[in-house]
């Protein structure tokens, strides 16, 4: 840094820290949201890590919004500017000194805001380098656009009349104060959203400090550094020096264009890429409050984001399920339809009509976003998928189309609770007792030899080595909690990550779909349990929710 | 002598009113020079387009043979400013701007000198916005000369000031002259400007309508000598018409007045005049005519409010 600058840094820090009304500003707001979300988020564990992006996005809008607009617009109209510029000393450097400062600021703030969350939940971000930089574009980008507001707002009622424009859509659209899935009914909101910066601002820095770091959630990372180009051009070609010089009179005033121009790029990306379900840090975590009911008429879960299950409508007749009416403003109900598996061979008894509580996880295609993506393979299911004994090694593989955006579309908060009953797995922190871990070995040895886990086609061999944690939960059986530790290094140790979370995901979506034989040659794997009467319609949904709940372990959710 | 200044011909216009109609004027190097106006007349709108605060519609500006309108920042560091009305950071110190503004410039004069310069050392600490006015002031001049400038423009230095610190920046002006600082300073003060300036322009309505020094303007006058008078008895002003060459008699009860460029043959005029009536002669003044009176015959107002 050369000696200007780093006086112009210098003394904006100093004048910083004796405007004691500033420095309580800038401090006292960032708490009091902390608080805030600790007493709403209280029953999460651990405490606050899944709202890191929404707390950071707040202290830097607050410190961007008003603290550097404000700061500058009273400058100028006190003439200190006007000083500046009776000195050689360029705009630029005045412009990138103050910015610098503010940034330090609220580096400093979201620095203690993670440290006392740190405290107060007990953990340590997932990616803290990468959640430096990641913070860091936030705040550039936010604080180009509080320079927009600097340069349009010629008093500093004005900033903060245009501070609130920017600052309450990003908050309430942002995913910031509201979450984005509590609009998953009103998908206009969602599209209008996709148009604002707050959401990937949020995004880039919750899947930072828990997630997948920066690379996956490169679309967020690069709407944020497009917000701060668009906003930075604009906001030196509008700079004005002196009180006088009124917006209104500025002939340079079309550069606000390059700040909106910015933003609707984003969100026509945003919509090409059909990124407009929530992004994932906005989406409900494992602790549903409604647990999906077996019975037709349990309401779904309110929050669910606009579950995407590949249920197609039906083009012909076949064994129809009709889903739950859900009590929306679509009165028509949609019927979908599951096809039955194509015939299966031996030891298994006759395949199960495929009447598969679908309702919990499906809702009327009508109350999804407009722009969802189609299903991916929305060819009704063909797939002859075999058993061992009719291996299909040609057959297609349209859940290689999933990606991400399909990932997010699983029903999360339809899934019980990792602590509860169903699908129970244990915490990562508890480890199984030396009996539990004995009985584990044995199935580990056991499972390398079990022939169902050996099945050629890749969906049905992950479907029957997940039926084995199914079964073993819906027997209630005492390693039913640890199991889908197993479970899950077994299908690691065979697939990519990625592929593994398409083909959980492809299972989760078709919970009626393939083969269940293998359900009945768990014997073999030493599973001290014995059941007479299988429930497979059961287990196919315990399959389902497990399925989703790898999907989440897998993207680190 | 080359000239540090040039100007030709400059305008500036605020919407519909226009501020600065057609300026021109040189100041030669080591000169100091004074542009004495009424308010409103567009001096500060002159100096500011001069030091690229603003940007004038028309006209060329050549500052220390450069382009000013072409290379604004070549000018800013070879001159320093102090401005009519100049703020600063409310908590900043007078130590901690000199040192900012310091940096911005390739030649630089320590702080400490300037503020032992503009005896400012015993509130070198104290923020800005503690300051007395007359102390801001001073600090606005030592910013002015933070660059050891060739060229200094004050914008109305002493306004506000009491007696005491105007004398005392009256002798730092004139030590900004002995140093061999250029020195273009605007002001509402007659006496300031005569005193200071080697040569002054007249400023009314945006145009210059005088220049010179400021003994050659008084010379150039049509005005010269005033008579006061005072008498035991009234006269009556018609009287005082016939003293030859006497111009703007007035005459209120045992008090006269008028003006004469030839003061030896209008005295005894006065006098035969006075023995006439009869009426005895009490008090006589015969007075200099000031700058102010120039000033009031150029634009035909009174410069203090
Ligand atoms: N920024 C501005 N916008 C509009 N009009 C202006 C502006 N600045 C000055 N003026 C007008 O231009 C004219 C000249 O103003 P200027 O400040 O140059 O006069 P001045 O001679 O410096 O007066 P003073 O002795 O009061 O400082 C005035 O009529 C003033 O109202
Ligand atoms: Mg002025």
């Amino acid at each position: 840094m050369n000696q200007p600058l780093r006086e112009i840094v210098a003394v904006t820090l100093r004048m910083y820290l004796r405007n004691r009304m500033a420095l309580a500003y800038s401090y006292v707001f960032p708490v009091m949201f902390l608080l805030a979300f600790v007493v709403l988020y209280k029953d999460e564990q651990p405490l606050l890590i899944q709202h890191m992006g929404e707390l950071f996005t707040v202290t830097i809008l607050g410190g961007a919004c008003f603290g550097l607009p404000t700061s500058m617009v009273s400058e100028r109209e006190r003439g200190v500017w006007r000083r500046y510029r009776l000195s050689p000393v360029s705009p630029a450097r005045v412009i990138a000194g103050t910015l610098i400062a503010r940034y330090l600021m609220i580096l400093v703030a979201g620095a203690l805001q993670l440290a006392a969350c740190m405290i107060i939940g007990g953990w340590t971000p997932e990616h803290p380098f990468q959640l430096w930089i990641a913070f860091s574009l936030v705040t550039f980008a936010l604080l180009g656009l509080g320079l927009v507001i600097a340069t349009m707002a010629d008093t500093v009622p004005a900033v903060q009349a245009l501070g609130q424009c920017i600052f309450l859509p990003m908050l309430i659209l942002g995913g910031v104060a509201v979450k984005l899935s509590a609009f998953a009914d009103t998908p206009w909101v969602l599209h209008l959203s996709a148009f604002f910066p707050g959401r990937y601002a949020v995004e880039v820095m919750q899947q930072c400090a828990k997630g997948t770091g920066l690379a996956p959630a490169w679309f967020s990372a690069l709407a944020v550094i497009l917000t701060g180009l668009g906003a930075g051009v604009a906001g030196a070609k509008l700079f004005r020096w002196d009180a006088h010089q009124r917006f209104a009179a500025n002939r340079n005033r079309v550069w606000l264009l390059a700040a909106l121009g910015a933003w609707a790029l984003i969100g026509v990306g945003a919509e090409v890429r059909r990124e407009i379900a929530p992004p994932a840090s906005a989406r409900p975590k494992l602790r549903p409050t409604i647990v999906p009911g077996k019975t037709a008429d349990t309401t779904p879960a309110p929050v669910a984001p606009a579950p995407a299950t590949n249920l197609v409508p039906a083009p012909t007749p076949a064994i129809p399920v009709t889903t739950t009416s859900v009590p929306t403003q679509n009165p028509a109900p949609v019927t979908f339809e599951v096809k039955p598996n194509p015939v299966v061979t031996a030891p298994a008894p006759a395949p199960e009509p495929a009447v598969v509580q679908t309702e919990s996880l499906s809702q009327p295609a009508s109350s999804q976003p407009a722009a969802v993506t189609p299903p991916p393979a929305s060819a009704p299911v063909v797939a002859p998928l075999a058993v061992a004994a009719v291996p299909a090694p040609a057959a297609p593989t349209p859940w290689r189309a999933y990606n991400k955006i399909d990932f997010a579309r699983l029903p999360f908060a339809s899934v019980p609770p990792d602590n509860g009953n169903e699908t129970p797995i244990a915490p990562a922190d508890e480890a199984p007792d030396l009996s539990q871990q004995a009985d584990l070995n044995a199935v580990a040895a056991n499972l390398k030899t079990w022939a169902p886990g050996k099945v050629a086609d890749p969906v049905q061999r992950v479907r029957n080595l997940m039926y084995v944690a199914s079964a073993t939960d819906q027997a209630q059986a005492f390693l039913e909690r640890h199991l889908p530790y197993l479970i899950m290094d077994t299908l690691r140790a065979q697939f990519q990550d990625e592929e593994l979370e398409q083909i959980l995901c492809w299972i989760a979506n078709h919970p009626a779909e393939g083969d269940h034989s293998a359900v009945f040659r768990l014997d073999e794997l030493g599973l001290l349990f014995s059941v007479d009467d299988w429930d497979v319609p059961e287990i196919r949904l315990r399959n389902q929710w497990y399925s989703i709940k790898f999907v989440w372990w897998l993207l680190g959710w | 002598m080359s000239a540090k200044v040039s100007i030709r011909d400059l305008r500036k216009s605020y919407g519909g009113v226009e501020a600065v109609r057609g300026v021109s004027f040189e100041i030669q190097d080591g000169e100091i020079f004074g542009m004495l106006g009424p308010n409103g007349a567009g001096k500060t709108s002159t100096l500011e387009c001069v030091i690229g605060l603003r940007e004038p519609d028309d006209g060329a500006i050549e500052v220390c043979g450069i382009d000013a309108r072409k290379n604004p920042t070549e000018v800013k560091q070879r001159i320093g400013a102090a401005l009519q009305t100049t703020s600063l950071q409310d908590k900043i110190t007078g130590r901690e701007a000199l040192e900012l503004f310091g940096s911005f410039y390739r030649q630089r004069v320590p702080s400490a000198d300037l503020l032992k310069r503009f005896s400012l050392e015993e509130k070198a600490d104290a923020p800005f916005d503690t300051l007395s006015g007359g102390q801001k002031q001073r600090l606005a001049l030592a910013l002015a000369f933070v660059n050891n400038p060739e060229l200094v423009f004050l914008d109305e230095p002493t306004t506000g000031l009491d007696p005491q610190s105007r004398r005392e920046l009256h002798g730092e002006i004139a030590r900004m002259k002995g140093d061999g600082h250029t020195v273009l300073l605007t002001t509402h003060y007659i006496e300031e400007a005569e005193q200071l300036c080697d040569r002054i322009a007249i400023v009314d309505h945006g145009r210059i309508i005088a220049t010179g020094a400021p003994k050659d303007l008084i010379a150039a006058s049509k005005l010269t000598q005033l008579v006061s008078f005072e008498t035991d008895r009234p006269v009556a002003a018609a009287a005082l018409q016939k003293i030859p060459g006497a111009s703007e008699p007035t005459v209120d009860g045992v008090h006269g007045r008028f003006r004469t460029r030839d003061i030896s043959r209008a005295l005894p005029e006065l006098i035969k005049l006075l023995e006439a009536q009869p009426v005895q002669l009490v008090g006589l003044v015969v007075g200099k005519i000031t700058l102010e009176d120039v000033f009031i015959e150029l634009t035909g107002s009174k410069l203090r409010e």
